[in-house]
């Protein structure tokens, strides 16, 4: 019998069927950030251009989620499927961005922001130039740090990345986690219980 | 009368927004229900039991076994409070409720204690509440155990986990307590937090619901109430508006007039409605009192794949220490649950990059034991511009039972044959053996987005007394400055009982229907 999860479009039902998501902890994350008056992205011309799929990031900003995925990702050599090959990002887009009220997607796009440039204090260089190893170093730093809005931007914008990698189906056979199961195992669905007779 | 009254063998009559084809719906009934979770859904049973019309307002969806998906992510966006994103102001404390028919029991793990002596002796000494003492819930508990199948797990209903951590609950000589759970022939499937696809967990969408509906009551999901309304001080009904949940559009505005208003919209709304309604604060307690068993799970890892994502989501808990102490600081409980990817996947920091690829590569060797606090009623539902905040932090000394919680998880686990014991923080803190337990807890300290807790209990918003002075809610239920204005939901607790509290509101919302019957015959 083929798992249902199998029969599954991650890139299209997933993203659809999620909806909504008004992460409150990253409002509260990014409202901190705000009031340290953030800057927004520079365009630059040599950053990658937006995968379909993407539409509540900015060019620059998909290429910090970009290299943000890749350093808490880092599959290479491991069982796990590589997230490059998955709709990631589009999943943080389409179900934690695509409906944040306004004023707490800007505020989020500012702690994106500052995420980048503020790599440029210890590295001399924004988030998304530095190689694997500073990378990996600049995310335990912050969430090291001893300042709160440091680890809690790093934990929001991790938590976001990772459960939108562990919610695709396709990335849990490797660790042996089979999703659903009562049409797999042919479970009869119950009744409503009986009225009480007392 | 039971012989001519028929329980729908599947699913419910529910009016959806999607049903909704005028843009202005006017009721009245004797009784409007606000929310359908633990206490509304009682509630709707016993007054239209008891001969009442009723309307059930419910803001989440309609969500029944065919439409659950038993995926956890999708049920997080379709099924929970803020798409299972809420969360104390300061973003480090998620706070799920369930926001659907049936609310938090279609989500929960089932897990079910009766609610202990300690705190009902407490409750009658500190809060007045003479009259909910342990000889008077008992037939109260009783009745819901009977009802919703609430048994003590079969040997068979348990899980891979679980069975290590027995060992290990044994070899730490730590008691070893049985769950028991409102559920019927556990099929094991491991998705209690994503609803129960066939229908086995005896929510109340498969059983007071349908029961309230062979009773007549009507239910309408989609439907958020906006504001009770009342006339002399006496409650007079609600308004509300209907909400297409995928479009997020306004679908219909809504008044119920009804001579009798439950409110069991849960201890976040609740109160929220009471403000927005300018009612029941003459005592400054309405959204006050706030606890919420802020719990941390600590990750196992074994050098044998274990395979712990099938099974009872709970089998084993142990509560040696759930008590406060002579001060009356703190407590805790240790609970097995199993966990999938998406929520498992999340909470684990034991470093950037190759050390979380390791870890998560080698899920299949992982377990999970939570250490829930029973923790003081130190936080505030706020509600501002629209907006609503839960204030809460964790307390210094309550952080202090949390340490002490820690170190028992962690030495049973250890005893359980684990390898490596992951803390849940993030500066990565890994145990690896006896030796480090003490060190390694002891120099955790009570710092804010430090630890990524997870709440499932909220609690204690509107609590219940004799006071007015000092309570939002009378020993009956009743609000004291509106008469006919009923509280149901675990708003009334007066302290958190550091217990899973589902029976507690099974059991006091059975008590104040009858109370509301008794009083409006
Ligand atoms: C994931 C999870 C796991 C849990 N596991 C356990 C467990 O194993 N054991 C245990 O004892 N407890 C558990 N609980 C807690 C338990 O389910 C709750 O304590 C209990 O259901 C609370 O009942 P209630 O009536 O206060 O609120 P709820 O059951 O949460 O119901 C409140 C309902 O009101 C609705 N509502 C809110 N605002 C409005 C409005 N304005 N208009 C209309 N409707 C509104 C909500 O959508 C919701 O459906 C768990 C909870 C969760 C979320």
């Amino acid at each position: 019998m083929t798992p249902h999860h199998l029969e599954f479009n991650p890139t299209t039902d997933h993203v659809a069927r999620l909806g909504r998501r008004d992460f409150l902890r990253v409002s509260a994350v990014a409202a901190g950030l705000a009031a340290t008056g953030l800057a927004s992205l520079a365009p630059s011309a040599a950053w990658a251009q937006v995968p379909e799929g993407i539409s509540h990031m900015t060019p620059e900003e998909y290429a910090v989620w970009h290299r943000l995925m890749r350093a808490l990702l880092p599959t290479e050599g491991s069982t796990l499927v590589d997230p490059e090959t998955l709709p990631v990002l589009q999943t943080v887009d389409g179900a934690f961005l695509a409906t944040l009220p306004a004023p707490v997607l800007a505020n989020l796009k500012g702690g994106v922001a500052y995420f980048n440039e503020a790599a440029s204090d210890p590295f001399g260089r924004p988030f998304i130039e530095l190689t694997n190893e500073e990378a990996t170093q600049y995310c335990d730093a912050l969430a090291s740090s001893d300042e709160v809005p440091a680890r809690a931007l790093f934990s929001a914008l991790k938590f976001l990345t990772v459960t939108a990698y562990w919610a695709i189906p396709p990335t849990w056979e490797p660790i042996g986690f089979q999703g659903p199961v009562a049409e797999a195992w042919g479970l009869e669905v119950y009744e409503n219980a009986a009225l009480p007779q007392t | 009368m039971t012989e001519h009254v028929q329980v729908q063998a599947q699913g419910l009559n529910v009016v959806e927004a999607v049903n909704v084809t005028q843009t202005q719906m006017d009721f009245t009934a004797d009784a409007v229900v606000i929310g359908s979770g633990a206490g509304g859904a009682i509630a709707a049973y016993e007054l239209a039991k008891s001969g009442k019309s009723v309307i059930v307002l419910e803001a989440g969806r309609y969500v029944p076994a065919e439409r659950m998906t038993e995926m956890t992510a999708v049920s997080l966006g379709t099924m929970y409070a803020d798409h299972g994103g809420q969360a104390n102001s300061q973003g480090d404390i998620t706070i799920l409720q369930g926001a659907c028919v049936g609310g938090s029991t279609v989500v929960n793990a089932a897990l079910c204690f009766r609610t202990p002596d300690h705190y009902l002796r407490l409750w009658a000494e500190e809060f007045g509440l003479t009259n909910i003492s342990t000889e008077v819930l008992t037939p109260y508990f009783e009745t819901v155990e009977r009802n919703i199948w609430i048994t003590q797990n079969e040997a068979w209903e348990s899980s891979p986990g679980a069975e290590l951590i027995k060992q290990g609950m044994e070899a730490a000589g730590n008691p070893i307590g049985h769950a028991k759970r409102n559920v019927k022939d556990c099929a094991l499937t491991g998705f209690c937090f994503a609803g129960c696809k066939t229908n086995r967990k005896q929510s109340m969408l498969v059983t007071y619901l349908p029961w309230a509906q062979a009773y007549g009551a009507e239910i309408y999901a989609d439907t958020r109430v906006n504001e009770i309304l009342s006339e002399n001080g006496q409650a007079t009904g609600v308004t509300a508006e209907v909400i297409n949940p995928d479009t997020g559009e306004k679908v219909a505005d809504m008044t119920v007039t009804a001579p009798i208003v439950v409110l069991a919209a849960g201890p976040i709304q609740s109160p929220i409605l009471l403000m927005k309604s300018g009612l029941a604060n003459s005592s400054g307690q309405v959204g006050k009192n706030f606890a919420c068993h802020p719990s941390l799970s600590l990750t196992a890892e074994f050098d044998e794949e274990v395979n712990d994502t099938v099974g009872a989501t709970h089998s084993v808990y142990m509560d040696e220490f759930v008590l406060p102490d002579e001060n009356g600081v703190g407590g805790f409980i240790l609970l097995n649950a199993i966990e999938q990817p998406v929520l498992a996947g999340a909470s684990q920091n034991p470093g950037t990059g190759r050390p979380y690829v390791n870890l998560m590569e080698r899920f299949a060797n992982t377990i999970r034991l939570i250490t829930l606090l029973h923790d003081k009623n130190s936080g505030e539902v706020t509600y501002e511009n629209g907006m609503k905040s839960i204030n809460y932090t964790v307390d210094d000394e309550d952080f202090e039972s949390m340490k002490e919680g820690l170190k028992v998880n962690a030495r049973i686990l250890l005893a359980a044959g684990a390898s490596k014991v992951y803390i849940p923080t993030t500066l990565s803190r890994v145990i690896e053996s006896e030796a480090d337990v003490d060190p390694v807890i002891d120099a955790l300290q009570n710092e804010r987005s430090r630890y990524p807790y997870t709440s499932f209990h909220p609690q204690g918003t509107l609590r219940m007394g004799a006071d007015p002075a000092t309570t939002v809610v009378n020993p009956m239920g009743e609000t004291h400055d509106v008469r006919n204005l009923y509280v149901l939901d675990a708003s009334i607790l007066p302290t958190s009982i550091g217990y899973n509290p589902s029976e507690t509101v099974y059991a006091l919302a059975s008590y104040i229907s009858d109370q509301i019957n008794a009083a409006h015959p």
